[in-house]
């Protein structure tokens, strides 16, 4: 008894030790579990109502109803999952059952242990059961003998069909194997195994399935989902990525890898909308360069037994510019000429910008061609084409990289650069003296020196003048001794590099020198005619032109003698003497002396006085026939004197074929008759006839138009030059001059511009021209009318044409009558009484100087006396035929006795003309308009009347009648007197 | 036999039995029903331990298995009613306990019985061996194995250690191997060896006097519950009471409770007897002896006879519906009779107490109360007064 007493109380002192255990071990699970429900319902309840306030702080109701429906549900669920738990629990009260996750799919085992525990013993029998008694799953009866050989059984199910129990080498070992796992597999299953002789063992096994998360979801740093690409990050800042997973069980582990390295980040769990979130944070203080484009990824796995869900995201990094280096050699470069300088850049993304600079200026409107390559490194190049110019020499030029996306980490690559350049050259003079215009005397000395800046260094030198090149200067300096006046001009330098030539602006040099005659100047000849002053000038060059003094000298056969002060006068750089020639033949040399500050003229200019000659008959003259007749001819030499042109118009002998032949006749008759002369006399008489100029054209240059001729007629032109000592003769002739008659336009161009000739004719000619153009003006005049009247009544024209053939063919008869009547007394007493004018003229041309100069004027007027006088002569033989022509002779010989009773007379005459005129033209016109009968007794009263005026001078009426016929008389009588006169003359 | 058995097991007609029968019944009939759900066939296979389960047959085999479920639907059927009962539910240290498994089986042959205390085996029936019954050795397990049978065990010698869950687990044999399992709490307890202990600071209180009280039990196991009555109210103004449970050896725990109250008017009542002496005593014994449940109601039974006119402070012990003892203490009655006092103007004194008493009286919140005991005590005054005058 005593024995068994200890016995006893040792193991009754075990199972009271075990015992407390087991109560110790219950109320801490209890405690738990209530405080794991209220931890519950206390993080259901601040998550979701911190989540309401998170998102719609400003909601009202609305959100805290929603937020509550919200936490009642969770709490609803929580409470069942723990009552869950609870049952569970209870449930492992008994055999705490070992946790095994099994995927789906997959296969797992659930090991137990067949070892028995003495060895003597064996297995009798397994039997594995899920969830509950009843039928195993499997049964191993190896009650027969060695379990090994024992006969396998398997529940008739999807889930037996699955299922294997394996024997390994060791009992130890033996294990269930499930294959193909199904969500309906999960559940506690629990082995059996039945020994001989030791006690049964019980195993149980948690089979759980493995719920693998959602995918997990990548967030920025802004909170933004990121789906492929993250960032941009850049080089040297911050990279924060956060991960969050949704679901699985068990609970994930998130983390976040790199190429199968893992990334340390921060793990938490957050609650969202009552599900369990788990969260890691990537958070890498310093982004490197490695980072750019890997790929990173974020992993969720809850056990080993399924692979990872997996997302990754490709990491965008904005890199710095890792180098830079200007890849072209630096070689000398070409001023002006574009280079091509290449610049590269590594390592930056997105591509570098690439600026150049220029002694720190950047470079403005730069020909940049800018291309990247990502394949080969991120490289960036960019080519400047680079134009310099010689100032950019020893400059420094920058090629900077920079990544817009950083406000730092700009790098640079630097180099001088050296530029070939012309040479810039400048002249100046020796003593450096900056002014570009120089003066020198003549005879001194000029020192020129020239500068230039080159690169590479100026080879040669050469000088310019006015542009061409000085031989024989190469140096840098040029002197120049003994200036003379060629010496002045623009001088430049030239200087010679490898680049070119280049030339200098020009400094002028300027040489003064002493007077000198102008070039053509030194010697030249005046005609002089006597007693008339010239003015003779003298030109000289000087430099300066200021303050330049004239002297002169007369240097006669005989002697030299100084022109007095009184007759010079000097403007600038011309000089003018007045001399007054006092006899033709002597010859006279006047010499012009100049100087100035420089000095006095060495050769003086000299000026050589001529007798004057009459001037040279114009050559060349001929006939151009375009929109107007014109008569061109060239000048010949002027004698000395200054000349003018002249030409004479001749002609008209289709209206004069008949009757001035006629008439001529009878006049030739009277004069054989008088004078005596045989054919001689015809031929003269002739030959006066063809001189009488129709009118005058005076020009300054050899060159006359002719408006004013009258169609259908033959002319004949004279052309003479004219100076003070006369006219050129023989004059140049054109003959055989016709006018077409398609003129008709001129033909009335002509009758409006007849008055103004024949009174400019008048004044400078005389009666000649008056007395030609009345005869044409009034022939015209009748003429016109008649187109007129023929253009409206033919039978009118006829009546009037007869009428004027009528009337001419009595004014013809008239004439005849009274030369018969008065054959001598009247001519000889006219003749004498005209030749004594003349003689009264003669002695007017040896006046005085005044009177010289009055004599000059008269002079002109007496040439055209003399010019006149041919004419008249012609007209006076005529006139005594015909009483008309020989009125205006008379006229014009008034004119030459006496200067004022000729204005007088021609004034009259003009007066006279045209009524006499207008009379003549009317009264037939009335007549012939009236009567015929009357008209012809009208025209014979006419005639009859001027007869009886002339013999009897009695009536008073015809006394008014006799007054003009008297001028009519006498200027005809003078005429012939004068033409007399002239061949006593010769 | 085996029908025969399960009969007589069932003859039992205690409450707790049938309660513990009923509350065993409900699992066992749902393990049933799972395992009825789960019928299914069984099939041998041999198969080498390296390859791998395949399942090829004609379709003459196929029949077969049909067959054969049929046949194993009824045999699932044939297990069910598995009941485990422990008699007592609780027992005393160092007594003995039957465990009993009901099952039925009927149509298959029984592979084994095994009973189990948590998940030790340590007692098995296997009737294809010989000997049938089987024991394992586990330290603080005795099992009888002359009164133990094919369903029953009986342990003796129960000891704390063997609280806790028992299971019995019914297997039938191949092929189905169809199997149940009931389980069953037992309880090791210890009761006090005696009754509670109260002292208090005084033997008579007044109104306004505090109340200082201490009740304890001897060492017990569970421990026993402890609380204060008054009057047979339970004293439940909160800090007042102070609960202390200490160890001792064996593992057993004794309780000790105070008690700190100011006492008031209102504690005091008037004795429903007439009789002077309050002695309250019960005539119940402790004794280790017998059912502890009958003890506890014939001490309930006994309880009662409170004094009049006193304050009855009860301390009761309890554990569960195990145990249960009390111990009561008549405080504030005056043992003597009261002495009647001559009235002369001396008596002014009583004359103020005799005011100050009815105005704290009227104070009170029972108005009838306060004038009743006005009553009384002028009265007795009043006749002594008319005696001694006479």
């Amino acid at each position: 008894m005593q024995l068994l007493l200890p016995t006893s109380g040792m193991p009754t002192n075990t199972l009271e030790t075990e015992t407390p255990a087991m109560q110790t071990t219950y109320w801490p699970r209890q405690t738990g579990n209530s405080k794991s429900k209220s931890n519950t319902n206390c993080k259901c309840n601040i998550n979701t109502h911190r989540k309401s306030r998170t998102r719609c702080p400003d909601n009202g109701k609305t959100i805290w109803a929603v937020g509550f429906t919200l936490v009642l549900l969770t709490c609803l669920q929580q409470l069942k999952s723990v009552s869950a738990d609870e049952e569970s629990q209870d449930f492992q009260k008994n055999i705490p059952a070992r946790l095994v996750w099994a995927a789906l799919g997959k296969t797992v085992e659930l090991p137990c242990d067949l070892t028995p525990p003495t060895s003597q013993d064996s297995v009798k029998l397994l039997l594995w059961f899920k969830d509950t008694t009843g039928i195993p799953l499997y049964s191993l009866d190896s009650r027969g003998g060695n379990v090994k050989l024992a006969p396998h059984a398997a529940i008739a199910s999807d889930l037996g069909q699955r299922l294997f129990f394996s024997i390994g080498d060791n009992p130890k070992d033996s294990r269930l194997q499930i294959n193909d796992v199904k969500p309906e597999d999960g559940g506690v299953y629990r082995c059996r195994v039945d020994f001989f002789n030791s006690p049964t063992r019980n195993f149980r096994h948690n089979l759980t399935l493995v719920v693998p998360p959602e995918e997990p979801r990548i967030f920025d740093a802004q909170g933004k989902e990121i789906s492929q690409m993250a960032g941009p990050f850049r080089e040297g800042y911050e990279l924060f990525l956060c991960c969050q997973v949704r679901g699985g069980r068990p609970p994930p582990k998130v983390t976040w890898w790199r190429d199968d390295t893992e990334l340390i980040g921060t793990s938490h769990t957050s609650v969202e909308e009552g599900a369990t979130v788990m969260v890691n944070q990537l958070l890498i203080g310093t982004t490197t360069r490695d980072f750019y484009g890997i790929r990173i990824e974020c992993r969720a796995q809850g056990t080993r037994l399924v692979d990872p869900v997996r997302k990754d995201v490709t990491v965008q990094v904005y890199l710095k510019p890792v180098r830079v280096k200007i890849a072209t050699p630096n070689e000398l470069l070409t001023a002006g000429q574009p280079m091509p300088i290449r610049c590269e850049s590594w390592g930056s993304y997105p591509a570098a910008k690439i600026t150049w600079l220029l002694d720190g200026e950047p470079i403005r409107n730069a020909e940049v061609t800018v291309h990247s390559d990502k394949e080969d490194g991120n490289i960036t190049t960019s080519i400047l084409t680079l134009k310099v110019t010689s100032e950019n020499d020893n400059a420094e030029l920058t090629c900077r990289a920079t990544n817009p996306w950083f406000s730092g980490g700009a790098i640079e690559d630097k180099r001088i650069i050296r530029v070939a350049y012309p040479p810039t050259v400048s002249v100046h003079l020796a003593n450096e003296d900056p002014s570009r215009l120089v003066t020198r005397a003549e005879g001194q000395n000029v020192t020129f020196k020239c500068r230039a800046d080159a690169r590479p260094p100026v080879t040669s030198y050469s000088w310019f003048k006015n542009g061409m090149r000085m031989s024989g200067e190469s140096t840098e300096i040029m002197h120049l001794t003994q200036l003379e006046r060629e010496s002045a001009g623009a001088y430049a330098c030239g200087a010679t590099n490898t680049e070119g030539e280049t030339r200098s602006s020009s400094l002028t040099l300027k040489v003064q020198f002493s007077p000198r005659c102008k070039s053509g100047t030194e010697q030249t000849s005046i005609g002089a005619v006597s007693l008339h002053s010239i003015l003779v000038k003298c030109e000289v060059d000087a430099d300066p032109p200021d303050s330049v003094r004239f002297s002169w000298t007369y240097n006669n056969t005989r002697n030299v003698s100084p022109v007095l002060n009184s007759r010079i006068q000097s403007n600038g750089l011309a000089s003018t003497v007045t001399y007054l020639p006092q006899t033709d033949s002597e010859l006279i040399t006047l010499a012009c002396w100049a100087s100035n500050a420089v000095g006095r003229q060495t050769t003086p200019c000299l000026v050589h006085i001529l007798p004057a000659n009459t001037p040279e008959a114009p050559k060349a003259c001929e006939l151009r026939n375009d929109t107007v007749l014109e008569v061109v001819c060239v000048a010949g030499s002027d004698g000395g004197l200054s000349q003018y042109f002249m030409l004479e118009v001749v002609g008209g002998d289709p209206l004069y074929s008949g009757d001035p032949g006629g008439s001529a006749g009878q006049g030739r008759g009277q004069f054989s008759e008088a004078i005596g002369l045989g054919d001689n006399e015809i031929s003269t008489l002739n030959d006066q006839a063809t001189s009488a100029p129709i009118f005058r054209m005076q020009e300054n240059s050899p060159q006359f138009r002719l408006n004013n001729l009258e169609p259908g007629r033959e002319y004949q032109f004279l052309v003479y030059a004219v100076n003070a000592k006369g006219r050129s003769e023989p004059p140049v002739v054109i003959e055989n001059v016709r006018v077409a008659a398609q003129l008709g336009p001129y033909d009335e161009s002509i009758l409006s511009e007849d008055p103004t000739p024949a009174e400019t004719t008048h004044h400078g000619g005389g009666g000649v021209g008056g007395s030609g153009s009345s005869s044409g003006l009034g022939t015209g005049a009748s003429t016109g009318s008649g187109p007129e009247k023929q253009s409206t009544l033919l039978i009118l024209a006829a009546v009037v044409v007869i009428g004027a053939v009528v009337v001419t063919s009595i004014i013809v008869a008239g004439i005849v009558v009274v030369c018969r009547h008065r054959p001598r007394p009247p001519e000889p007493q006219e003749v004498r009484k005209s030749m004594r004018p003349a003689r009264n003229d003669v002695p007017s041309m040896y006046i005085e100087e005044d009177e010289l100069n009055e004599l000059e004027e008269g002079g002109g007027r007496a040439a055209d006396i003399r010019a006149r006088v041919a004419p008249p002569n012609s007209h006076l033989c005529g006139g005594g035929g015909m009483p008309m022509p020989g009125g205006v002779g008379s006229s014009g010989g008034a004119i030459v006795g006496v200067a004022g009773p000729h204005h007088y007379i021609s004034e009259s005459f003009i007066q006279y003309a045209q009524p006499s005129l207008n009379g003549d033209v009317l009264l037939p016109l009335l007549v012939t308009s009236s009567q015929p009968c009357s008209t012809n007794s009208t025209i014979s009263s006419v005639v009859l009347a001027m007869p009886q005026a002339k013999l009897c001078p009695d009536p008073a009426s015809r006394n008014t009648a006799w007054p003009p016929e008297y001028p009519d008389l006498i200027l005809p009588r003078g005429e012939l007197e004068f033409t007399t006169l002239d061949p006593t003359l010769k | 036999a085996v029908a025969a058995q399960p009969a007589a097991t069932c003859n039992c007609s205690c409450k707790l039995e049938n309660a513990e029968m009923h509350s065993h019944m409900l699992p066992s009939a749902e393990i049933a029903t799972t395992a009825v759900r789960r019928c299914c066939c069984r099939t041998k296979i041999t198969r080498s331990n390296s390859s791998n389960y395949s399942c090829n047959y004609g379709s003459n085999v196929i029949q077969w298995l049909l067959l054969l479920c049929l046949f194993c639907d009824f045999g699932q059927a044939a297990l069910r009613d598995v009941n485990l009962l422990v008699e007592p539910p609780a027992v005393r240290r160092g007594q003995s306990v039957a465990l009993r498994c009901d099952y039925q089986l009927v149509e298959a042959p029984l592979y084994s019985i095994k009973f189990y205390r948590g998940q030790m085996e340590f007692y098995r029936y296997t009737p294809g061996e010989y000997p049938p019954t089987k024991v394992f050795q586990f330290p603080g397990i005795r099992v009888d194995e002359n009164g133990s049978n094919a369903t029953t065990v009986l342990i003796r010698n129960v000891s704390f250690g063997l609280s806790g869950q028992f299971s019995c687990e019914v297997t039938a044999d191949a092929p189905l191997y169809s199997t149940a399992t009931a389980f069953a709490q037992m309880q090791v307890v210890e009761f006090p060896e005696k009754r509670p202990q109260l002292f208090t600071e005084h033997s008579r209180y007044e109104p306004g006097d505090v109340l200082r009280a201490n009740c304890s039990t001897l060492p017990s196991r569970p421990r026993a519950d402890l609380r204060f009555t008054i009057n047979n109210i339970p004293v439940s103004i909160p800090f007042t009471e102070e609960t202390q449970y200490i160890r001792t050896v064996d593992s057993l725990i004794a309780s000790r409770l105070s008690l700190k109250l100011q006492l008031q008017a209102t504690h005091f009542v008037a004795g429903l007897s007439a009789h002077g002496n309050g002695n309250g005593n019960g005539n119940g014994n402790g004794n280790g002896n017998g059912n502890g449940l009958a003890n506890a109601l014939h001490l309930g039974g006994g309880g009662g006879g409170a004094g009049g006119g006193g304050l009855i402070l009860r301390c009761t012990a309890q554990i569960g519906d195990l145990y249960q003892e009390y111990k009561e203490i008549e405080l504030g009655t005056p043992q003597k009779d009261p002495v009647p006092a001559r009235v002369t103007l001396s008596s002014g004194t009583g004359l103020r107490g005799f005011l100050e008493t009815y105005f704290a009286t009227s104070s009170g919140p029972s108005n009838w109360r306060g004038s009743a005991g006005v009553v009384a005590i002028f009265l007795p005054t009043a006749l002594a007064q008319l005696i001694t005058g006479s």
